[in-house]
């Protein structure tokens, strides 16, 4: 499947608001075609936003380009290879054994192994929250012992009708620390939690003081932790959620599980909460998930298996049967039902009318099921054969709700007959997406059991067992080509390298 | 075609970018992760002339960390000094190195010296750090400097405790005043005019020594002279070694 863009429907936003077909179906050929840019724009999106970051010390990309570390072999003038890169190269350490390199790619770093980092130390962690504090108006004091130094994660909830912003000021020191007696100067952080949802500290910290929080009203909670897993929702900062109906607006988009299936939500308001906009389900039931910093990658975990996927919402497939000829005299709108939960998703299939549904003398609704079987949807939700006379009702199109078995795209299509009895037709595909992992990682020796899996301040990656947090290293068996110096650059360290 | 000359390299990454402007090359091998730490030690650690500058600036351009040795305390407030060879400690006077009958440095480990200070009855010591030769401790004092540091009103509250009350200094005349029982706050008669900055030393107690993976003395310390001469009046090995090698890389010591 091809990715959809989060900057897409920023795009499609831009038609008017009366536009409700372009504004509100994520995938007509307004979309397709908007969605071609998009990708372009939030690549460069990313690139400034890496560019950004790496001019302060606290916000510097350290996971990309292979950690800054690669392993050079440089080739003999006589070995002919194309400007574009050799077809194979493979890696040895014993010149028996071999494995096949692939091409690293910085946005999407998938890895092929992972290994407990030596050059970390295995620290014990009981628990990865630090503080939950209640708020009743007053001023709380907490403080925290940190396993590791890190950055200081917090969660804010319950703030229900109070206007006042949160005010979260940390003291302690900053990582690393400088030892000389009297140059250790405590340092103090301010944070400004003006709505609910994730918040984190620029600084790392060695050790914290004391963290002051004020105006934390009666009802409201305000949770600390040194790593996001141990919230509900994983935040995805780098591709906020824009809703159809906002122009211009961004929504804070997180990831969660529910139940057995993954979720990406944003956060509506504080009496909407958090309402649910993409579903997918996992090769396995997972226990939680961890965005990977800087890249479009994040992983994913149950107790012994960790899963490398690309986290950017997929196009569905069989969109050139998107194509109209004719404008239909309604036209559909499928999308995932918000209020559903558990293992079977549901979708909410909406008619709107276009200008002649006055003509519209009969309707009927055909699923093409991802394994292209065609059947006939009635509006009581049963599914019946498909025929050229079944199915047809009289009257204004009726909305349903419909369970999604398989995984896929499924193409939906409301068909009228119009006065003089001809058909048009509106098909909208929607995809009942899965979990891709583009890799699989089996922890089974190295970890007994994985409750929690995250990313320190400096982007390295730890796991945490319930008791013990252990240092992770990803290998990736990649490599890049430079052409100007015919240098094949590896990601990991192998003796021999065959270059074809 | 199989090649088996396979180079480690460092590729030019963000952090490198920010390694420019904080004056530090990433060192081969070493980690964006890991340069990001010692840019952050960069610009928090003192870099100046001064002997903790120059001590700060060798361990980050060459990737290395100083760490605490041990703690010191007492139910009193002490003095600690700690210099070239010696640890001052109140009126006790440690020795860190001891001369072979071969006029060569015999450094003790920084564990013998936490044990001698627990001897002395007065004070607890404790280890902290990995143990290693007592010539990594770095010169030290727990009597430290705060210089001009402003304050206003009549009742002044200090940045740091444990004033010694006879180091007050003024940039300009200041009413009478009285040091309080935290050695912290100072009573003043009148308030202090606008502008008015205080210098004073102050004791950190208790005290956390720090040692340093390289060891750095000058050749013009005072108490080089007690102990680089062996029991003949020659110089003793390392130090003949160290100037050995000073004058072959330094051949400005040969002109005319």
């Amino acid at each position: 499947m091809t990715a959809r863009s989060h900057l897409t429907q920023e795009l499609l936003n831009y038609f008017d608001e009366t536009d409700t077909r372009t504004r509100e179906c994520p995938n007509t050929l307004e979309a397709q075609l908007l969605n071609s840019a998009a990708l372009a724009f939030e690549e460069s999106d990313a690139r400034i936003s890496r560019e950004i970051d790496g001019r302060t010390l606290a916000r510097v990309p350290a996971n990309l380009d292979n950690r800054g570390v690669w392993y050079g072999v440089q080739l003999p003038p006589g070995l002919a290879i194309a400007d574009s890169g050799p077809q194979t190269v493979r890696g040895s350490n014993d010149g028996t054994n071999w494995t096949s390199l692939r091409p690293y790619d910085d946005w999407l770093p998938v890895p092929s192994g992972v290994a407990v980092d030596a050059t970390r130390a295995v620290v014990p962690f009981s628990s990865p929250t630090l503080f939950t504090l209640a708020g009743d108006g007053t001023p709380k004091t907490a403080t925290a012992a940190l396993a590791i130094p890190g950055v200081l994660h917090f969660w804010l909830e319950g703030m229900a009708e109070s206007q006042d912003h949160v005010s979260v000021v940390v003291r302690g020191h900053k990582h690393p620390r400088v030892f000389w007696a009297g140059d250790d100067v405590a340092w103090t952080e301010t944070l400004d939690l003006a709505e609910e949802g994730y918040y984190k500290t620029a600084t790392t910290w060695a050790e914290i003081d004391t963290v002051e929080v004020n105006e934390l009203p009666a009802g409201a909670t305000l949770k600390a932790a040194l790593f996001p897993f141990a919230f509900d929702y994983e935040n995805d900062p780098s591709r906020p959620y824009i809703h159809p109906a906002y122009r211009d607006a961004r929504f804070r988009r997180y990831w969660t599980i529910d139940d057995l299936l993954v979720k990406e939500v944003f956060f509506v308001s504080r009496y909407g909460g958090y309402e649910t906009f993409q579903c997918y389900a996992p090769p396995r039931p997972v226990s939680g998930l961890a965005v990977e910093p800087n890249t479009r990658g994040m992983l994913l975990w149950d107790s012994t298996t960790l899963y490398y996927a690309d986290r950017r919402e997929p196009m569905p497939d069989k969109l050139d049967r998107t194509v109209l000829i004719k404008e239909p005299l309604y036209g559909i709108a499928v999308s995932l039902d918000p209020f559903r939960s558990g293992e079977v998703r549901f979708v909410n299939i909406a008619p709107f009318a276009f200008d002649g549904s006055a003509q519209m003398t009969q309707y009927r609704y055909l699923v093409e099921t991802p394994d292209g079987d065609t059947k006939i949807l009635t509006p009581e939700g049963r599914v019946l054969e498909l025929s050229g006379a079944v199915g047809w009702r009289r009257g204004a199109p009726k909305g349903l709700s419909f369970p999604l078995i398989a995984t896929g795209t499924y193409l939906f299509t409301l068909e009228c007959i119009g006065a003089q009895g001809e058909i048009t037709r509106d098909v909208f595909p929607f995809a009942n997406a899965d979990v891709a992992p583009l890799a699989t990682l089996d922890l089974t020796g190295l970890i007994p059991e994985v409750q929690g899996v995250g990313f320190d301040s400096r982007q390295r990656l730890w796991a945490w067992t319930g008791s013990f947090l252990v240092p992770l290293k990803f290998r990736y068996d990649g490599y890049v080509w430079d052409a100007d110096s015919r240098t094949v650059y590896l990601t990991d360290a192998y003796s021999k390298v065959e270059v074809l | 075609m199989i090649l088996d000359v396979v180079t480690q390299t460092n590729s030019t990454t963000y952090a490198d970018l920010l390694g420019v402007q904080v004056g530090l090359d990433r060192l081969p091998g070493e980690t964006a992760a890991d340069f990001i730490d010692r840019m952050h030690l960069a610009v928090t650690a003192g870099r100046g002339a001064e002997y903790t500058g120059l001590i700060n600036e060798l361990n980050l351009q060459f990737g290395l960390s100083l760490n605490q040795a041990f703690e010191v305390s007492s139910v009193d407030d002490f003095e600690l000094t700690i210099g070239f060879g010696s640890l001052k400690l109140g009126n006790a006077v440690i020795e860190l190195v001891t001369l072979t009958s071969d006029d060569f440095w015999a450094w003790k480990q920084i564990s013998a010296v936490v044990d001698e200070i627990n001897a002395l009855g007065d004070y607890t010591a404790v280890l902290l750090g990995a143990d290693g030769p007592a010539l990594t401790l770095a010169r030290q004092s727990n009597t430290l400097l705060v210089s001009a540091e402003p304050i206003e009103g009549r009742v002044v509250r200090l940045q740091k405790g444990r004033m010694l009350a006879a180091s007050a200094s003024f940039n300009q005349a200041v009413s009478g005043y009285m040091l309080g029982p935290d050695g912290r706050t100072l009573h003043f008669e009148s308030p202090v005019p606008d502008g008015t900055e205080i210098t004073y030393r102050y004791r950190v107690c208790p005290f956390r020594a720090v040692a340093s993976p390289i060891a750095c003395f000058s050749l013009l310390d005072p108490a080089l002279h007690s102990k680089a001469l062996g029991s003949n009046g020659k110089l003793i090995y390392q130090v003949r070694e160290y100037l050995d090698e000073l004058l072959e890389r330094d051949r400005s010591y040969w002109a005319k």
